[in-house]
């Protein structure tokens, strides 16, 4: 499974994407981020409940994008707006040590 | 969490009550005996809390400690801890305020001083009292996420993280004035021209927050428009971005590698206005760098203190109430000429100087 966070605004208006591929996790690791993945329901986009609130200055927006075996979903959504367990996986994976991260200005 | 009787509107949005004073007013006339009694009981207490808070806040500036709530009557500013959690969990377990002592957590004091010097800073130089131009207490949470490299006004309250070390230094989001009068500032603009937070009034919007953040700055320095560094977020960044600062408004596109953000229209970056993060709305924190760089021209132009005069045509343009909050650069610009023509004189040397100065950022 590969995830990628695209984060951006906030402060620095700076791009951030972070990436994780669960080939490089320890199994524990890999089956804790699965579990994630499900509880935020991303492939389940009719369970996730789509309420979008006004841009709130300085605060960041993502986009994750989540690859798995043949399936593959898209999810964006403003920082306010997050979902608890949205919210979860993305710190979990951004703190993940795995990770990797490019940070870039805005649009490229 | 929130009291009953605590209200206060924010730009269009209003708080939410436990009881709202529509359904208390009902039971007080329609209500049962029990119920009437029982509802105008609150309503007279509450009434009677508000007066007698307004009346302390307003007219002796003491403390007094109300049962039940964080906020202290008349209180200007207090910090809260948020414990590393998320919105849900703001604004946190209550630090300092202001007649408390210092506090053993510098994030804690950090906030509270630059809550406090832009506070005062509005106060002296343009006689605005907070944030919404009525009293209105600032409250700001440190510790905010886990490693979080952002700070953010949510539209009620400051928040900071604590930096991730990679974006910004850890503790680095409380450490630069210019950042915290740049996030309350923003706060300033909900309560005025409401500036939409897209495209070019948007980035209107964020210049506006980097201008009065460097004022405070420099006003807190004693610098004057020749002294000043300009800078915004100077020596907070982490090795993520290898540079001084975020933004340069004396030479936008220098603050670090890769800085990408224009001095003129003639580098304008277009970007969509889309729910893309890549897009930031449109490019906010890019273009501010144009209206970023005319106010450096002005200021640097007039000499002296900047707040004085460059400060006092952008504060009239903001609060002055002919600043659409769709406006364009073009539209801003407008607004700034008349504003100082009004002030200073149609023909100036301060009106000139704010026609220079879009001039050469070709924005007229």
């Amino acid at each position: 499974m590969k995830i990628s966070i695209v984060r951006g605004g906030g402060l620095a208006g700076m791009v951030t994407t972070t990436s994780l591929d669960t080939d490089d996790l320890t199994g524990p690791d890999e089956a804790a981020l699965r579990a994630k993945v499900d509880q935020a329901a991303v492939f389940q986009p009719h369970q996730r409940g789509a309420e979008t609130t006004p841009p709130q200055p300085d605060r960041f927006s993502y986009e994750l994008t989540v690859e798995d075996h043949d399936r593959r979903q898209t999810v964006r959504a403003r920082d306010q707006d997050l979902s608890p367990e949205l919210h979860d996986l993305i710190t979990w994976v951004h703190n993940s040590p795995a990770r990797r991260q490019v940070v870039r200005p805005p649009g490229r | 969490m929130q009291s009953t009787s605590h209200a206060h509107s924010q730009g269009s949005a209003t708080r939410c009550y436990i009881a709202p004073p529509y359904l208390l007013a009902q039971l007080a006339t329609r209500g049962s005996a029990e119920q009437r009694s029982a509802a105008t009981r609150t309503l007279v207490e509450s009434a009677a809390i508000r007066a007698r808070r307004a009346t302390l806040a307003h007219v002796l500036r003491e403390s007094v400690a109300l049962p039940g709530e964080g906020l202290v009557a008349g209180e200007h500013v207090t910090v809260y801890d948020a414990g590393h959690g998320g919105d849900a969990n703001l604004p946190g377990t209550r630090m300092r305020g202001d007649a408390d002592p210092e506090s053993s957590d510098d994030a804690v004091n950090q906030a509270f001083d630059g809550a406090d010097k832009t506070y005062q800073f509005y106060r002296q130089v343009y006689g605005r009292d907070s944030v919404d131009g009525q009293g209105l207490g600032l409250v700001s949470s440190v510790h905010y996420g886990t490693d979080f490299d952002n700070a953010f006004w949510n539209g009620s309250q400051m928040v900071y993280g604590d930096g991730s070390g990679q974006l910004f230094q850890v503790g680095g989001l409380t450490k630069d004035i210019d950042v915290m009068a740049h996030e309350l500032t923003h706060g300033v603009t909900q309560y005025t021209a409401g500036l939409t937070y897209h495209t070019q009034s948007g980035a209107l919007n964020e210049s506006i927050s980097d201008v009065f953040g460097s004022l405070v700055k420099q006003h807190t320095l004693g610098q004057t428009a020749d002294q000043a560094d300009w800078l915004i977020g100077e020596g907070i960044l982490g090795p993520a971005l290898n540079g001084r600062a975020l933004r340069s408004m004396a030479a936008p596109g220098t603050a670090f590698d890769g800085d990408p953000q224009p001095a003129d229209m003639d580098a304008y970056v277009n970007l969509p206005d889309d729910d893309n993060p890549s897009n930031d709305h449109g490019g906010v924190h890019i273009n501010s760098g144009i209206p970023n760089h005319a106010f450096y021209l002005v200021a640097t132009s007039l000499g002296g203190n900047a707040w004085e005069r460059a400060g006092q045509i952008w504060y009239d343009t903001l609060t002055g109430g002919n600043l659409p909050a769709d406006a364009t650069f073009a539209v801003g610009a407008q607004a700034t000429l008349a504003a100082a023509g009004q002030r200073y004189g149609a023909g100036s040397a301060e009106q000139q100087a704010v026609q220079n100065a879009w001039q050469q950022v070709k924005v007229v």
